[in-house]
């Protein structure tokens, strides 16, 4: 490996993302511990990293118009859906159809949001690093490193993080209602589901609470409404924090029959 | 850029140095090797106490080995630090409770490491620059670095070829490179 093969493959970028092979990681940390140049540009990457990670949620909303939802290849999937579903209303509805000319790419049509997928979003919940009962352990330092991804925004960076902190201590709750949240946040429902269940089956913890809500997040996202209002209700029953949140999403569904 | 000769060269004769009892030739190691150390662990972990921690702790550990010849002469310095530095890191993760260094044991004398301060400076700095970007360079620099996107995958979202992608990231990455090169060449007059 040379400094040209390392411009040419973007080491760099992809070493501090994370994305990087553990051969060419290995072989790129060799490299750079005597290569001026290369050390160099890491550090130009991880500045520019920390910063633009700080600020992801404003630079998504900046630009979030311009950014497509879907790769290119899949846009007609979409575009065929789209039309698909257009067809629908016309052939349900007594009004003429609209000409042909009149279509509208699906990337400019107003689309009103989903109420489902509206009520499922949220705000990751507060992380305050605290001293704790295992501090220095292995699981703990994968912890630490993941929420630092976490507070900034990086879900889908925290979770193998906070899966492996998981595996090799499963006692600590923190680590898995972390991860079942993230996994929400980073749109993988499912997977946070599951996470958010072992911390219930637990049962008594400071994570209790939160944990039935944020699994009726997962249940909004999945669309399954009747298990969204069971996990609510026991928000509600509980009567602890997130009791008006609870009761709101409660409400909203019963206005959607 | 920094005006330090290649590897070959500085890194040789710093080993001999050492080994003859230099001990300038000691602090001009720990000023190549600590920040490589730094950047390593916390790409590594994310943790930048223990990479200031392990920074030192790696150092002292090559430079004593190099005071007692314990480097094989055809074995390169850079991959015995390398070697140093991932050893540690694995005890360090494997043991239950920190060991941390306070302070440098009686028979070292070495610089200011680089530290969590420098990099807040360094990201100061990175801050600056990544604000005069246009709003499509700074998502680009986002998906590479935080995403981990190729630039293939972000052509597809921003409807940019992947060239115009790869160039519109050198350019703003170049421009970063550009604000950071007085800071560079003033820490390498101090290794000198």
């Amino acid at each position: 490996m040379n400094c040209k093969d390392i411009e040419r493959d973007d080491m760099i970028e992809r070493y501090v993302a994370g994305t990087l092979a553990d051969a060419q990681r290995d072989e790129l940390e060799e490299h750079y511990f005597g290569c001026e140049i290369c050390f160099e540009k890491l550090r130009v990457c991880r500045a520019a990293q920390s910063v633009v990670r700080k600020d992801a949620l404003a630079i998504r909303a900046a630009t979030g118009s311009r950014v497509r939802m879907f790769p290119r290849a899949t846009w007609p999937v979409v575009a065929l859906a789209a039309a698909g579903f257009i067809a629908f209303i016309v052939l349900h509805h007594s009004a003429p159809a609209p000409p042909v000319a009149k279509y509208t790419p699906p990337q400019t049509t107003p689309t009103q949001p989903d109420p489902l997928i509206a009520m499922a979003r949220f705000d990751p919940p507060p992380y305050k690093a605290v001293a704790m009962r295992d501090a220095g352990s292995e699981a703990q330092t994968l912890f630490k490193a993941a929420m630092q991804n976490y507070t900034e925004g990086r879900f889908e960076q925290a979770i193998p993080g906070l899966r492996a902190a998981s595996e090799k201590d499963t006692q600590n709750t923190a680590y898995r209602f972390f991860l079942g949240v993230s996994s929400l946040l980073a749109s993988q429902a499912d997977a946070g589901i599951g996470a958010l269940q072992t911390v219930i089956n637990e049962g008594d913890t400071p994570f209790l609470n939160e944990a039935w809500f944020y699994r009726a997040k997962g249940y909004l996202a999945r669309r399954d409404v009747a298990a969204a209002r069971r996990d609510l209700e026991h928000v509600v029953s509980l009567n602890r924090d997130l009791v008006p949140e609870a009761q709101a999403l409660l409400n909203q569904l019963a206005a959607l029959k | 850029m920094s005006k330090l000769p290649p590897e070959g060269d500085l890194l040789s004769g710093l080993a001999t140095r050492i080994r003859e009892g230099d001990k300038s030739a000691e602090s001009d190691l720990f000023l190549f090797f600590q920040p490589r150390v730094y950047e390593f662990v916390v790409v590594r972990t994310g943790d930048s106490e223990l990479a200031q921690d392990l920074g030192q702790e790696v150092v002292i550990a090559v430079i004593r080995a190099l005071r007692e010849g314990r480097l094989r002469q055809q074995e390169s310095l850079k991959s015995y630090v390398y070697g140093v530095a991932r050893n540690l890191l694995q005890d360090q993760l494997r043991t239950k409770a920190r060991q941390k260094l306070d302070q440098l044991p009686p028979d070292f004398d070495l610089p200011q490491a680089a530290s969590q301060y420098e990099e807040r400076e360094r990201e100061t700095v990175a801050r600056q620059a990544i604000g005069e970007l246009e709003a499509t360079d700074r998502s680009i620099l986002l998906m590479v670095l935080v995403d981990g996107l190729k630039a293939g995958e972000i052509a597809n979202r921003i409807g940019l070829t992947a060239d115009g992608v790869r160039q519109r990231k050198s350019r703003a990455l170049k421009k970063l490179s550009a604000l950071f090169k007085p800071a560079v060449t003033k820490s390498a007059r101090r290794t000198t």
